[in-house]
């Protein structure tokens, strides 16, 4: 008995090494307060940062294939240095997929070329020679050229793949739907259907609205790129994030508890219904963070009580061994009369995250307010998030202090830059790109 | 002269009238080929449009199936409606009508988006039957305009709706300056689902769709209600101002259109073809026109060069002639009485002079000797003329009856009045000897010098009285048979009556023929 008590035991224990790998190859989630103590006697706001990191790949070897469509701006703009980094880069593009990826390729002008239709990258030096004879001229057909290479990548669609067009353009959309309106709704709708959008914009001349929008609504990334030369350096951060997909189609519901009340999420798009909080995202990538930052608004509550908050559900496919699985967290509140023990329990990483987000909200409204042409009102506003990122660094003190001067002093910046007309083009780009990072955390 | 301007007129009818005659008919065969080419054309154009439009119905028609499929399995409450409208990847907004037809979906309170979108369906709140009017009224649009494209949409949802609860089909409603689309179903409870599609994303699966021929030698765009440019394709660049074939798309983008540009290059290879036959034709007669004038210019060329050596000839043979003629008088004036001598002397010296006088015929051809005019006793000169000619007339046998009443001087050139004379009389001794007669008289009538010469010989056909003044023109027949001329003769008389202002005509007189020579006796311009 005590033989086969043991031997269970030790046949436990092996099986929960073998397990725990696996339970190691799930995304983290994490559900945190901003304040988790919070004053007793009367209503609080406060953020809860809902994070989700992806798990480390173990090799090259185990990455989810891809099914990209590269859809180029061959414009007459493009011409010279331009397209010559473009074709380079979607050079480089090809030498970093294998044969079980699927590649297609897209030119666009007034109209549109199916360059490559999508193919397994095996025979590469067919791809390359399609690549190269592009040619720039006439007008820039963006919508039509995103749509070819959105049919181009549902011939290949499938769960167990990253799925993705990369626009790269340098000129507005001049033929054909060009509004950023409706090309934020392409990017809801390509989306839902698993199809993520980025969107590089070259130089100072295409819409960063309309590119951010089409980026932001379908979950891609976005960059701008000044330095035609910097056009392979981005495409290989972006491949590094395709590449790196541990799971996608997350779904992440938050249900707040009875009193709760969700005030707004910030920088990424979701659902408000009650009390319940939906969001999602298309994909996660390896040892990346990614958070939603809610606010929420807590009723009064007396001393040493501790109410649950909210339970966080994320449903995902992880990529990894291609299950649809869940992971849960819960977050509580409590209450206290002690400032100090107040002061003690603030989660320093989510105020400092908080407060860069808010910031970032109030980036937006001092850009709507420069294109509405109230430059003082612009500047002063960035000026006061300035100061109001100083005051939280201060307030937390620490390393976050650095960090938060440190951003303020970016946002400084930015004040500075924001009423000036001189390369007005680029800054705004270079604001809107910035923004973008922030309420994506996109990596580059 | 004349003649040669003649020529060359002839030459250019020659080329100008056949090219005309083609072109005209080239014209013709060009207009009713490029009716037929446009008729087909526009068969090419229509089908193709339909085709298209056709592919955007068969588009619609699979989404409606695909939905008519999977909306009887809907959870139709708020929460189940709200996790559909977040998957479906083509719809922007969704309904619910009980079947009270009361609103149950979107709930209040409503999102800014949803109350936006229940204040734009407002008409399909007061009456939900205007879906099916709608239906209906499409349907109506098919019979009136028969398109087989039109009905596939709806062909199966009127034949569900006929004495079945469910039904399906489209809604358009314009929203702004665009439209929007709806699908709507009605389940066999009678709860009504309506699906609005995201505008973004129906402009872009038509897009996917339509194709990206750049090869193709036309041009077509789509445009949606509030007129812009959805997508084109086609590498055909339409020319300034070419106007653009409109072709509306059915039910329920019907506020869509469809826009044709395309060249008809057919048509335009057969004008060409026609129009390369005509160049080449009018190249080849133009050569031949050419050809043919150079040739004859060149033959006048070599006939001057011919009259030129003649002359030149006859010029040399102009001294040794009246060298000869002087020593035969002289001989003759040593003479002693022997009458055979005589003779042959007298031969000598006739025969001399009718041959000065040959000369002379042919120099004044070739070369117009300059007029000198002098006071001229008519009469005396003719008598003198005469004179020459008696002993020609006399050996063949021919009476001269000289009826001379002229009576007066004229201003004139006695040398060539006297060659005129000469010519015609030398005519009626070589041709009209066997008239046994001729009848010389001269008057004055009607201020003009008449001088008449009358044979009475076999006379000349009525055809040939104008062409015996021609250069080089003999009558052919028994007349000049065996009789040498150069037939100049007459030519140069008549250009000479010409110089001195007059004119010189010949008439019938049956028997014979009478050469009528009149003079100004006021003497004319010259010509």
């Amino acid at each position: 008995m005590k033989k086969n008590a043991f031997t269970t035991l030790f046949l436990l224990f092996l099986t929960s090494l073998f397990a725990l790998p696996a339970q190691g190859r799930q995304i983290e989630l994490r559900a945190e307060l901003g304040t988790p103590v919070v004053e007793a006697g009367r209503e609080h706001t406060t953020f809860l940062k809902i994070s989700l990191t992806g798990f480390e790949l173990s090799g090259p070897e185990e990455r989810t294939p891809a099914n990209i469509a590269l859809v180029l701006d061959e414009s007459g703009s493009m011409t010279g240095e331009k397209l010559e980094e473009a074709k380079e880069a979607a050079l480089l593009a090809v030498d970093l997929l294998d044969e079980d990826d699927i590649l297609s390729v897209i030119s666009y002008d007034s109209h549109v070329k199916v360059l490559v239709p999508a193919t397994r990258v095996a025979d590469k030096r067919e791809i390359r020679r399609a690549i190269r004879a592009m040619k720039a001229d006439g007008q820039t057909a963006l919508f039509a050229g995103v749509s070819k290479g959105a049919r181009e990548v549902r011939k290949f669609i499938d769960k167990e793949r990253v799925n993705r067009i990369i626009l790269l353009s340098d000129g507005q959309a001049n033929v054909g739907p060009s509004t950023a309106t409706e090309l934020g709704e392409l990017g809801m709708s390509l989306g839902k259907e698993g199809i993520s959008v980025t969107t590089i914009g070259l130089g100072a001349g295409y819409n960063e609205d309309l590119m951010a929008n089409l980026a932001g609504y379908s979950d891609g990334n976005h960059a701008f790129v000044d330095d035609p030369e910097d056009l392979v350096k981005i495409f290989n951060y972006e491949f590094g994030d395709v590449l790196s997909v541990v799971a996608q189609d997350l779904l992440i519901r938050i249900e707040l508890r009875d009193g709760i009340r969700p005030l707004r999420i910030l920088g990424r798009h979701g659902q408000i219904l009650g009390r319940e909080v939906t969001t999602r995202m298309n994909q996660l990538y390896s040892d990346q963070e990614k958070y939603i930052l809610l606010e929420v608004e807590v009723p009064e509550g007396m001393a040493n009580e501790t109410r649950d908050l909210a339970n966080v559900t994320v449903s995902y496919r992880n990529m990894a061994n291609s299950r649809q699985e869940d992971v849960t967290d819960k977050v509580t509140v409590s209450y206290s009369a002690s400032d100090e023990e107040i002061a003690r329990s603030r989660n320093r990483e989510v105020v400092t995250t908080a407060t860069k987000q808010v910031a970032n909200e109030m980036s937006k409204q001092a850009l709507q307010l420069r294109d509405e042409g109230k430059r003082e009102e612009a500047q002063s506003l960035l000026n006061s998030s300035a100061d109001f990122v100083r005051a939280q660094g201060a307030m937390l003190g620490g390393e976050e202090k650095e960090q938060l001067e440190a951003f303020s002093a970016e946002v400084e910046s930015e004040a500075e830059a924001i009423t000036l007309d001189e390369e007005w083009d680029k800054t705004r780009k270079s604001i809107r790109a910035k923004q973008y990072r922030q309420d994506t955390q996109q990596n580059y | 002269m004349k003649k040669r301007h003649a020529n060359l007129l002839l030459l250019v009818a020659m080329v100008v009238l056949p090219l005309a005659l083609l072109g005209w008919q080239a014209y013709r065969l060009l207009t009713s080929d490029s009716e037929i080419q446009q008729a087909r054309y526009d068969q090419l154009v229509e089908a193709r449009l339909q085709q298209v439009d056709q592919t955007i119905q068969d588009y619609l028609s699979s989404l409606a199936d695909d939905w008519r499929q999977r909306l009887p399995t809907w959870p139709l409450d708020a929460r189940g409606l709200q996790t559909r409208l977040a998957d479906e990847i083509r719809v922007r907004q969704l309904f619910l009508l009980g079947p009270d037809n009361r609103r149950l979906f979107p709930r209040d309170p409503l999102s800014s988006d949803e109350q936006d979108f229940v204040e734009r369906l407002e008409a399909i709140w007061r009456d939900p039957s205007l879906l099916q009017a709608r239906r209906t009224e499409s349907e109506a649009g098919i019979s009136a305009a028969p398109s087989p494209s039109l009905s596939s949409v709806f062909r199966k949802s009127a034949r569900e709706s006929d004495g079945m609860q469910s039904a399906a089909g489209w809604y358009m409603w314009h929203w702004g300056a665009g439209t929007r689309l709806l699908f709507w179903w009605r389940s066999p409870a009678g709860e009504t689902i309506g699906l609005a599609l995201e505008p973004a994303r129906l402009k872009s699966d038509l897009i996917g769709l339509l194709p990206e021929d750049e090869t193709a030698d036309f041009s077509i765009r789509l445009r949606d209600a509030a007129g812009q440019e959805i997508y084109q394709w086609g590498s055909y660049v339409p020319e300034p101002g070419e106007t653009y074939h409109h072709y509306p798309l059915s039910y329920p983008l019907s506020s869509w259109t469809l826009e044709y540009a395309g060249s008809q290059p057919t048509a335009a290879a057969a004008g060409f073809g026609l129009l390369l036959l005509l160049g080449t034709l009018a190249v080849v007669l133009v050569g031949l026109a050419l050809y043919l004038y150079r040739e004859q210019t060149r033959e006048l060329r070599e006939a001057t060069r011919k009259v030129e050596f003649v002359s030149q000839v006859s010029h040399e043979l102009k001294t040794p002639l009246t060298n000869i003629r002087m020593y035969a008088e002289m001989l003759e004036e040593q003479l002693g009485d022997d009458p055979g001598q005589r003779n042959y002397l007298g031969i000598i010296i006739s025969e001399s002079q009718r041959l000065g006088r040959l000369i002379g015929n042919v120099l004044n051809f070739s070369r117009m000797p300059p007029l000198h005019i002098r006071e001229v006793d008519i009469d005396a000169l003719v008598r003198q003329t005469l004179d020459h000619f008696l002993p020609g007339f006399r050996t063949r046998g021919l009476e001269v009856r000289a009826d001379l009443q002229a009576g007066a001087t004229l201003e004139t050139d006695a040398d060539m009045l006297e060659q005129i004379l000469n010519n015609l009389l030398s005519n009626v001794e070589k041709y009209a000897a066997d008239g046994g007669a001729v009848d010389v008289a001269t008057r004055v009538a009607d201020g003009q010098l008449v001088i008449s010469v009358r044979d009475h010989g076999a006379g000349i056909p009525a055809a040939e009285q104008k062409k015996i003044f021609d250069a080089f023109y003999r009558i052919g027949n028994s007349l000049t048979e065996g009789v040498s001329g150069t037939g100049i003769g007459l030519t140069i008389a008549r250009q000479q009556a010409q110089r001195l202002g007059g004119d010189l005509r010949v008439s019938d007189a049956s028997p014979g023929a009478c050469f009528t020579l009149r003079l100004p006796v006021i003497r004319g311009e010259m010509p």
